[in-house]
């Protein structure tokens, strides 16, 4: 193994917690999350000559933890019938209509949509990358992302209880938006 | 004048339960089409909500999220990951 450069270390150090938080955010589990990046990291240092100097090695290692983790769950799939129940069981209860949207509404919604909308969605509504950025670390069209995250987003309203009949959906998401 | 039907064609948007037939927009009865086979398509029975997700909903769902995964972000890195990097540190030779 070549050893990187002293700034290739440092861009890997600087990407780490948002890895980190992107693996939290898509697995729903820190240890899983945990070994999840620690995969990336030892992938990307093995793989470091195939790395563009001058990209964006977050994006590179964020690309790098996706596909690992679509492989463990292309194969889970395959040993248990379905994944998403699965995991949105292991996360939490049901989101309680408390009026307030709390973090653990939030967090079983979230584990509830399909794989490929939460990817998208945590990378461009939370991770804050470009469409474009997203499209190339899913393998996939700008387009066809913009239509995840639509979907996405309509569908973790549903899920939280914010898009159900008239005002009282949208008063209870703006009371959790003011209590920030 | 066609002197016959066109073929009907189904597609528009996924969202609003319309589909096109024969180019004329026309509402379905009860569920909306199966539409494809992405995993990722809306399950039946949620598109009545759709129509209701206002802009200050998205908005205050997208801070919601933000505000989570920067949270997130904030956590300390634990060590076993930041010993990765820093052993390669180590490893590479001090002479240049």
């Amino acid at each position: 193994m070549i050893a990187p450069l002293p700034e290739t270390r440092e861009a890997m150090m600087n990407a780490l917690p948002h890895l980190r938080a992107f693996a939290i955010s898509l697995t729903g589990n820190v240890d899983q999350a945990d070994d999840l990046v620690q995969e990336a990291i030892l992938r990307g240092l093995a793989n470091i000559e195939k790395f563009t100097p001058g990209t964006s090695m977050r994006a590179w290692l964020f690309t790098i933890l996706r596909n690992q983790f679509h492989t463990a769950y292309r194969k889970r799939r395959r040993e248990v019938e379905d994944p998403d129940g699965v995991m949105a069981g292991r996360l939490s209860t049901a989101p309680e209509q408390s009026g307030h949207l709390d973090l653990e509404d939030l967090k079983t919604a979230l584990a509830k949509l399909p794989l490929e909308q939460r990817e998208a969605l945590l990378l461009v509504a939370a991770e804050g990358l470009s469409y474009e950025e997203t499209a190339a670390i899913c393998g996939t069209a700008v387009g066809t992302i913009k239509s995840r995250i639509n979907r996405a987003r309509h569908r973790l309203a549903e899920l939280v209880g914010v898009s159900g009949k008239g005002d009282i959906g949208v008063d209870r998401v703006i009371k959790a938006a003011m209590r920030e | 004048m066609r002197s016959r039907l066109p073929p009907v064609v189904v597609g528009g948007d996924p969202f609003s339960g319309m589909v096109y037939a024969g180019g004329h927009r026309i509402k379905l009865p009860g569920r909306a089409m199966d539409h494809n086979n992405d995993r990722t398509a809306p399950k039946p029975g949620t598109r009545e909500n759709r129509a209701a997700i206002t802009r200050p909903i998205q908005d205050a769902l997208g801070e919601r999220l933000r505000s989570m995964y920067d949270d997130l972000r904030a956590e300390p890195v634990p060590d076993r990951l930041l010993d990765l990097l820093k052993q390669v540190d180590e490893q590479r030779p001090s002479d240049r």
